[in-house]
Formats: C-alpha cells, sequence, structure tokens
C-alpha cells in the first residue's frame, strides 16, 4: 500500500515538474526527455554536429547525482558490472536509434500524450508490441547473466562524468557547443533543472519508476505496480498542460515531431524491445548507474554513441519526418535485436530438462 | 496488520519458470515486482503466504530451481513494513 502509493505521487512530481520545466524554457512536450537530453548532451560534447541539439542537460546530471546521492544515504549503492557490457552497449545505441526516429524516449511519449500530440498515441502500441515481443524472449530464457561485484572505483564513475559535466556546463569553455537556435537552445534556467533531475533521481531511485516495467510487468504478471507511476506522470501532466493552455490536441504541427505513422510506430517498438534486453527505460539505466551498476552506464554510452551514430549520418527523424536511411535504420534496429533477443536464450536446454522432470 | 512472505530469484527466468511450475499445483502464489522495501532492484518476486513457505521452497528446488533469498513483510497501513529474511 505505502510502496503504490509513493510510486503514485513520484509520477506526480514527474509530470508536474515537466510542465513546469517547459513552462521555464524547455522545449514543448520535453519537460524531461531522457533520449533526447543525452543527445543534447553527446552533442554539447561534439560527438555529434547537429547544431540544433547541443546542450549540456542539467535535469540529466541532476537525475545521475539525485539517484547516487540517495543510494549512498540509504546504502543501496553498489559497484557491480560484469554482465554483458558489450551487448548493453549495443542496445543502448538501439535504444537510442529507436527513440530518434521517434523523437522521445518513452517518458517523452507519455508527455506529448499529455500534451495532445495524437502522434504518440500511434507510438504508444508501437512501444507495447515491442515490450511484448520483449517478453517472448524473457519467457524463453533470455538473459545477459548475472553481474557482478566491482572495484567501488567502477562505481563511482556516473556521478563523477555528472559532477564533470556540471562544472563543464558552469565554466562554459570555448569547446562545448551550446545551440544558439533550435530545441537545443532552449532550456530552463540551470538551477531549476538541475533541481528538478535531483529530486527525480531520488524519487526515481526510492520508487524504481521504469516506463518499460510498467508495462512489461502488465503483459508478464498483471501487476500494475509500475504502470501506477507511469499513469500517473500521464494525468498531472494532461492536467497541467490543460490548466496552463498547452494542451493542443491533433497530428500536425506538434513541437519536436513529425506525422510519419509507421515511423513512430516502429520507432518505439526498436525501444520497447531493447528497453526489456537491456533491463529498463533510458530514464532506468540513468538511475541504475547512479546507484553504481556499471552494465546501466555502458547502456548510456551506447546511448551516447547511438545519438552521435543517428545524426552525424542524419539518420535521426525531424519535424520533416523519417529520411529513407533512417527508414533502413528502424529494419536494421529490429534484425539487430531479434539476433541479441534469440543468441542469448541460452538458458533454453535447461528449462527443457526441467520441464521434463516436472512431468 | 498483514504479512506475507517472498522469494527472491536470481534471473527473471527462474521467476518465469517457478510461476509455471506453482501453476500446476493448488498453491496459492503471486509473481510481483520485488517489493521496495526488499532490494531496489527490479527483478520478481514470487509472493505466497508464510504457512506455505516451506511447502514452496521444497517443490522448487526439488525441480532444480534457483533461488536466491527469502523474506518475511509485515505491513500495517501505510507505516514502513518490517522486513525479516528468513534462513532456511
Amino acid at each position: 500500500m505505502r510502496d503504490r502509493l509513493f510510486i503514485a505521487l513520484a509520477g506526480a512530481v514527474v509530470g508536474l515538474l515537466a510542465v513546469i520545466l517547459v513552462l521555464q524554457g524547455n522545449p514543448a512536450n520535453m519537460g524531461f526527455c531522457i533520449a533526447c537530453f543525452i543527445r543534447d548532451i553527446t552533442g554539447g560534447l561534439g560527438l555529434h554536429r547537429a547544431a540544433v541539439v547541443q546542450y549540456l542537460r542539467p535535469e540529466i546530471i541532476g537525475l545521475v547525482l539525485g539517484a547516487f546521492i540517495t543510494a549512498l544515504y540509504v546504502k543501496e549503492f553498489r559497484s557491480t558490472g560484469g554482465s554483458s557490457p558489450v551487448l548493453r552497449f549495443f542496445l543502448g545505441m538501439l535504444m537510442m536509434a529507436g527513440a530518434l526516429i521517434f523523437l522521445g524516449c518513452p517518458l517523452r511519449l507519455v508527455l506529448r500524450l499529455a500534451g495532445g500530440d495524437w502522434n504518440a498515441l500511434v507510438a504508444l502500441p508501437g512501444y507495447v508490441l515491442g515490450i511484448w515481443f520483449g517478453t517472448l524472449f524473457l519467457r524463453r530464457g533470455f538473459t545477459l547473466g548475472r553481474s557482478q561485484d566491482q572495484s567501488a572505483v567502477s562505481g563511482y564513475s556516473a556521478p563523477f562524468l555528472a559532477i564533470v559535466l556540471l562544472i563543464l556546463l558552469i565554466a562554459a569553455p570555448a569547446f562545448i557547443f551550446f545551440s544558439e537556435e533550435g530545441p537545443g537552445s532552449m532550456g530552463a534556467p540551470l538551477a531549476l533543472a538541475l533541481g528538478a533531475g535531483l529530486l527525480v533521481g531520488i524519487l526515481a531511485q526510492r520508487t524504481r519508476l521504469c516506463t518499460m516495467g510498467a508495462i512489461r510487468d502488465l503483459i508478464l504478471f498483471r501487476d500494475y505496480h509500475l504502470f501506477l507511476g507511469f499513469a500517473a506522470i500521464f494525468v498531472v501532466a494532461l492536467i497541467g498542460n490543460m490548466a496552463t493552455g498547452q494542451f493542443n490536441p491533433g497530428f500536425i504541427g506538434q513541437p519536436v515531431a513529425h506525422v510519419g505513422s509507421i515511423w513512430n510506430f516502429l520507432g518505439m517498438t526498436v525501444v520497447g524491445l531493447a528497453a526489456v534486453l537491456a533491463g529498463g527505460c533510458p530514464m532506468r539505466q540513468l538511475i541504475l548507474s547512479g546507484e553504481g551498476q556499471g552494465d546501466a552506464l555502458i547502456t548510456v554510452f551506447g546511448m551516447m554513441a547511438g545519438a552521435a551514430f543517428m545524426h552525424n549520418f542524419s539518420l535521426a527523424g525531424s519535424p520533416a519526418g523519417v529520411s529513407p536511411a533512417g527508414q533502413w535504420i528502424v529494419f536494421i534496429s529490429l534484425a539487430l535485436l531479434f539476433i541479441i533477443g534469440a543468441g542469448n536464450i541460452v538458458v533454453q536446454a535447461k528449462a527443457k530438462q526441467l520441464d521434463k522432470k516436472a512431468s | 496488520m498483514s504479512s506475507s512472505c517472498y522469494i527472491t530469484f536470481p534471473t527473471t527466468f527462474f521467476a518465469i519458470r517457478a510461476e509455471s511450475l506453482l501453476k500446476k499445483t493448488g498453491l496459492t502464489f503471486k509473481m510481483v515486482p520485488v517489493p521496495r522495501s526488499i532490494s531496489s532492484s527490479c527483478g520478481t518476486a514470487l509472493q505466497c503466504p508464510c504457512e506455505d513457505l516451506a511447502e514452496i521452497k521444497a517443490l522448487l528446488e526439488e525441480n532444480s530451481l534457483e533461488l536466491e533469498s527469502f523474506y518475511r513483510l509485515e505491513e500495517e497501513g501505510i507505516k514502513k513494513p518490517l522486513v525479516t529474511e528468513l534462513e532456511l
């Protein structure tokens, strides 16, 4: 009961902060978007050269540090890693590829819905389909293997990098890129964005809020615990948008969005499947990296590589739509995910053996 | 005050196996996300009445499932639940 109350509350706070961040300068329907913000950071570091999406987003720094401080405080910080790092890197890349086709991570999908962007309504069943595919792999024995304890230095990597980013953001040396136009140039004031990130980092660490787990647990076990958080984000952001005149229903002319329905749908299928195989949505990966999980940090690095790849080769979606090369990326990503999924059903033989014994 | 017991697993795979095995029996159980008060990780746990815990554990081990830990959780309203790790 207590847990349920808490996760609904956490979701509500995320929804509310998202509305406030947009009012204070973030791009529309982008109070929070983990994929977009990691992409912006990648651009800010100059690892991709799409001039309109370069900014060291303070929200991401706050999320990691919030989770880190909380985990330390409640003694849940644990330096672990070593569970299929290479595959996790690829899963991160693919997750980012799908998100940049749709133009948003699952969290932004919810926020776009709450802003009346019906393109997100098309993408949502795509996301659910991807997660459903993922659960098929889980049921057949897909696993990336157990993680092991690592040296403490490994666990402190994510918070260390977050602090380095914060210093670079404040010092703003010449080699750090700041967009002068486009979404990358729009942002809430630093202190507010950082504070919002910290608060969500703390809440997400305490509640395990996860936009993929929400739907996975519904499909696998008919368990709606995590879904409560997901739903609360939507309800509060919807009310907030309506109250502040930011609810603009329709398909066309939506902010940082395109109307390519097939690609919105399939892009999120890629994200859903990759997230199940990687064990968490982009936000959850950030939180886990703050808790000391090297496997999650590798996934975040993969997401950064994916963002660089998608923008340097002009594969990412844009308000103009998805380019033919970007459309190919969708199918290539799905194919790679099926290979990773099928290739890791390592305990299949054991499952058969167990069945035999049981009958 | 209500109390129930939980079994955690090393990977989701074993949790899913446990579910399909136990479905064939008449035992009362439910698959749930690992309660937040037990762990910050996001695995799946088996929830069952504490009086059935020993029987379920024996059945799962007989079928060579790998189990991680056992817990008893006592909840009262919205107060912080009391968690006891059980040595079985």
